[in-house]
């Protein structure tokens, strides 16, 4: 058996080489675990060498980090998918082998949150993350007239991205009220740094003439084998389509974005406690000062603590590593670590905040039409899940007993906020009460050889 | 025609090609969504294995790239 | 709050379904009582396969033998309804033998078939002939059985539908009520009661699976049940493999096999979504449901042992489930001479599927006071 180390991560995100960073420089053996080819996570997402050209986000300072981890002494596990967590805190990846830790992090990050509505499973109809990924680290637009519809700001720098590659953006569509982005925007623009942003995509926007219209959302996306049409309206105040006010563009790319979700698969396996946090993005888990979990040993940070922004999952990874190494026997500044809190508590009143205001409102649900597909990976309908609802099924993994959903290869990523939501619409009952889906591993698809490979 | 780290759902979209596979249930195209693995939607098969996530997955010479559940052209 | 009732079934799952079922059919209406949210317990953690040649003993034989034409009769009933609502299809099954054990298997089966007068519902394979049904399959196989006949079934779906039918009978169905346990006054029950609820009845039948020792327990009671953990594997739906429900000669010995230790046999279902189910691992560690890395490692090797094309694809979930193992490998179905109006129907171990129609008409028979279909003693369950 190796030995042990005395910090393993799971996720090279922001949050992941933070801790990685802090840990190594207090003498931590520390293992780093990602799937991807090199470290950086979704906020860093790496160009490919074969065509990186300098851009607007190529000087982003937090990018330091990328550069420090290589300096140090960090186990590095790319290109490996962390699958399972078994006793005692054993990491199972998916060539068959294991990284055990004294301690484990788990900062798997999160995934974008979409909404259903007719025609969202055709292609061209994608999640605004995804966009973004494409044109900014492959350099590629997946379109060429493209109407994006969320909630948030995230999806400004989606429009400029997309704008900067030569896209003709149709509109951005934001589904909360004008006085929200207000209201918000004015606490938000304390800081300069937030200024320069706000400013850079409003310039962008308005140089393109793209319109910002809030209080609106796609209601249907259209087309055969793929997305040519796109149909929205506004909301009223609860966010229902008003009837009269539907528009309709020509389109071959459609970005939603409503929000994101916590990964925290890894967590629920391990059986750590988790809430419903609406505020931070839906299920979360309980989490000490420290961010250790109801798990001795087991941490999490960043997005897979509550979705919070790149600065927050930076200093929760810090929190971490000196956390894991004060308890190692190492000696830590006591004045470090307050700071450290002290930044958390304001980076968390913010990100809460922010999360607050650009919350979905309840009315998309009615976006749901009877023919919608619920389950992408089953193809279940609205209407089957909805039959199964109404016969008394008030759990979302009661639901799995009668209707096809969350048990196909997404795993219930996709389906399970909206049959939530239809839970809550059918049922009356909190999302809370409505549960969520409890993931066995792997919490992922593996090839099957790495069970087979297992020693 | 592809770059070195491209991935095969990014070059299939610079050829244009928006629909990767179709569903097993209702025959229905569907193309990449989340662009980052999770969604499990954008599945191809590469030389003959398939559920490879296209988005996931770098280009390789020769490769061989077929729509799943559906016969499509060779890309390398 | 007290109701009333005439007959209570405490437990939800397909047992305690079928006994609803064939109860509402004799115009009693059951309140089926249920501690957790449906399905909680082992009816969602299975496999569907309604198999008669893997049976260990005559009694259960017969049992199972009933059960299977009462599924062909309930699919027969709901027409075209059955794919939905059970998922029901006539599979077939095929047993591979890997090796000269595997092979001796065989010939120990084929007699059991003999014996017990069903000698045409097996098919004698050679290694070459396998190929023939299944290219897929491994090539240095040592033979193989053919059952043609063998049923399959999803076991979610089948139990909910038990359930809604039902219900539809005027009978009651009630989830998410905590810990239930039996009100017994003096040498009678006389309902059930969980957090906050009470219910009321003459007749309760305990269908709590590998948790009626529990139940059962606080009445004096002792009953040879203990859990016996399995584990399945679900496979990515992808280009399809086989057509033909796949399991080894050496399943029957992991049935039986006394041991503590973790046993595998191989079960290689294809669902009707295009998925595959895997199963099948035993042992005995308690009520714990927590995936074993060991055991789904077993299973993954294993099927790639007899399935090699396996290898190339995903596994997309696991999951646990906890059979009711008895000590005699007999269930326990009848009534309970401790108590009057206590029955006991649990105890299926990996049959619960199969066996469950046939314990629902045996429990509903004997309520009402008809001759069961096959004598119960067998079963009794204070044997």
């Amino acid at each position: 058996m190796d030995e042990p180390y005395d910090l393993v991560i799971v996720g090279a995100g922001p949050a992941g080489v933070a801790a990685a960073i802090t840990a190594a420089r207090y003498g931590l053996t520390v293992g780093l675990i990602d799937e991807y080819p090199e470290p950086g996570g979704q906020y860093f997402r790496p160009v490919p060498a074969a065509f990186r050209q300098p851009g607007p986000h190529d000087d982003d300072p937090r990018r330091t980090v990328l550069e420090e981890i290589r300096h140090l002494d960090v186990d590095l596990r790319m290109g490996t998918a962390a699958w399972g967590l078994f006793p005692e805190r054993r990491v199972a990846l998916s060539d068959g082998g294991s990284l055990q830790g004294r301690a484990v992090l788990v900062a798997t990050g999160a995934y974008e949150r979409g909404i259903g509505f007719p025609g969202w499973t055709l292609p061209g109809v994608m999640s605004a993350g995804g966009i973004q990924l494409l044109v900014k680290s492959q350099r590629v637009l997946p379109g060429r007239r493209v109407l994006l519809s969320g909630c948030g700001p995230f999806l400004l720098p989606v429009a400029a991205d997309l704008l900067t590659a030569g896209a003709e953006v149709v509109a951005v569509l934001e589904a909360v009220p004008w006085s929200r982005t207000l209201r918000f925007g004015v606490h938000a623009l304390a800081s300069a740094d937030r200024r320069r942003q706000a400013g850079h995509y409003a310039a962008t926007l308005l140089r393109h003439r793209v319109p910002y219209v809030h209080g609106a959302s796609i209601v249907e996306a259209m087309g055969e084998g793929g997305v040519r049409r796109a149909r929205w309206a506004r909301l009223d105040a609860l966010g229902y389509p008003q009837p009269g006010t539907e528009r309709e563009a020509e389109v071959d790319l459609v970005g939603i974005g409503f929000g994101f979700i916590p990964a925290i698969e890894l967590l629920d396996t391990a059986d750590a406690e988790l809430v419903y946090d609406a505020d931070r993005g839906g299920w979360v888990p309980t989490l000490t000062e420290a961010l250790e979990t109801s798990v001795p040993g087991l941490f999490a940070a960043g997005e897979t603590a509550g979705i919070g922004g790149v600065d927050l999952a930076l200093v929760e990874g810090r929190i971490v590593g000196l956390g894991v190494a004060r308890r190692l026997g190492q000696s830590v500044p006591e004045e470090e670590m307050a700071g450290l809190l002290a930044q958390r508590r304001r980076l968390l009143a913010f990100a809460s905040a922010l999360n607050r205001t650009f919350a979905p409102p309840p009315g998309l649900t009615s976006l749901l039409r009877e023919d919608v597909t619920v389950c992408r990976c089953d193809e279940s309908t609205v209407a089957e899940v909805v039959r199964v609802i109404d016969r008394g099924r008030h759990h979302i993994d009661s639901l799995k007993c009668e209707v096809r959903i969350g048990m196909g290869s997404c795993q219930g990523r996709l389906c399970a906020p909206l049959c939530a939501d239809l839970i809550v619409r059918r049922a009356g009952l909190s999302r809370e009460a409505a549960g969520r889906l409890h993931l066995r591993p792997p919490v992922r698809p593996v090839p099957v050889t790495a069970l087979t490979n297992m020693p | 025609m592809a770059y070195q780290g491209e991935t095969v759902g990014a070059a299939l979209a610079a050829l244009g090609q928006r629909a990767v596979r179709l569903s097993e249930k209702y025959g229905d195209l569907r193309g990449l969504f989340c662009g980052m693995g999770v969604c499990q939607e954008c599945r191809v098969s590469v030389d003959g294995v398939p559920n490879v996530r296209a988005c996931m997955t770098p280009v390789s010479p020769g490769m061989r790239v077929e729509l799943l559940g559906v016969e499509g052209p060779p890309h390398g | 709050m007290t109701r009333s009732s005439d007959v209570i079934i405490l437990g939800g799952g397909i047992v305690g379904a079928a006994c609803a079922f064939y109860l509402a059919r004799e115009g009693i209406r059951a309140t089926t009582l249920e501690a957790g949210l449906l399905i909680a317990g082992t009816s969602r953690a299975c496999d569907g396969l309604l198999l008669l040649w893997d049976k260990v003993n005559d009694p259960e034989f017969e049992l199972a033998r009933r059960s299977v034409q009462l599924w062909r009769d309930l699919s027969g009933e709901l027409g075209d309804a059955s794919d939905d609502a059970l998922e029901f299809t006539v599979s077939g099954c095929l047993a591979l033998a890997k090796d000269a054990a595997q092979r001796e298997a065989m010939e120990a089966i084929r007699a059991k078939m003999v014996r017990w007068g069903i000698p045409s519902e097996v098919t004698w394979l050679e290694p070459e002939e396998i190929s023939r049904l299944e290219p897929n399959v491994a090539r240095d196989l040592a033979g193989a059985l053919y059952f043609p006949n063998d049923l399959m079934v999803d076991a979610r779906r089948a139990t909910m539908t038990l359930h809604h039918r039902a219900v539809s009978a005027g009978a009651r169905l009630l989830d998410g009520l905590g810990d239930l346990r039996v009100i017994a006054e003096g040498d009678a029950v006389k309902g059930v009661a969980g957090p906050g609820v009470e219910y009321r009845a003459d007749c309760v039948v305990v269908a709590a699976g590998a948790w009626t020792p529990l139940v059962l327990k606080p009445l004096g009671i002792e009953v040879g049940i203990r859990p016996r953990k399995g584990h399945i594997l679900v496979v990515e739906k992808g280009p399809q493999l086989f057509r033909i429900p796949l399991m080894d000669t050496g399943y029957v010995a992991t049935v039986e096999s006394r041991a503590e230790d973790l046993q595998v046999g191989l079960i290689l279902e294809g669902t009707m979504h295009g998925s595959i189910l895997v199963g099948a691992s035993r042992e005995y560690v308690g009520y714990d449901r927590t995936i074993n890395p060991v055991a789904i490692a077993r299973l993954a090797r294993n099927m790639v042992r007899f399935l090699p094309a396996l290898a190339q694809r995903r596994i997309i979930r696991t999951y646990a489930g906890l059979r009711p193992a008895s000590d005699d490998r007999r269930p326990f179905i009848g009534p309970h001479r401790a108590y009057r109006g206590l029955y006991v129907a649990a105890g299926h171990e990996g049959a619960g599927i199969t066996l469950s129609l046939a314990t629902g008409r045996m429990i509903a028979d004997m309520i009402v006071g008809r001759e069961t279909f096959m004598d119960p003693a067998s079963f009794d369950p204070a044997r």
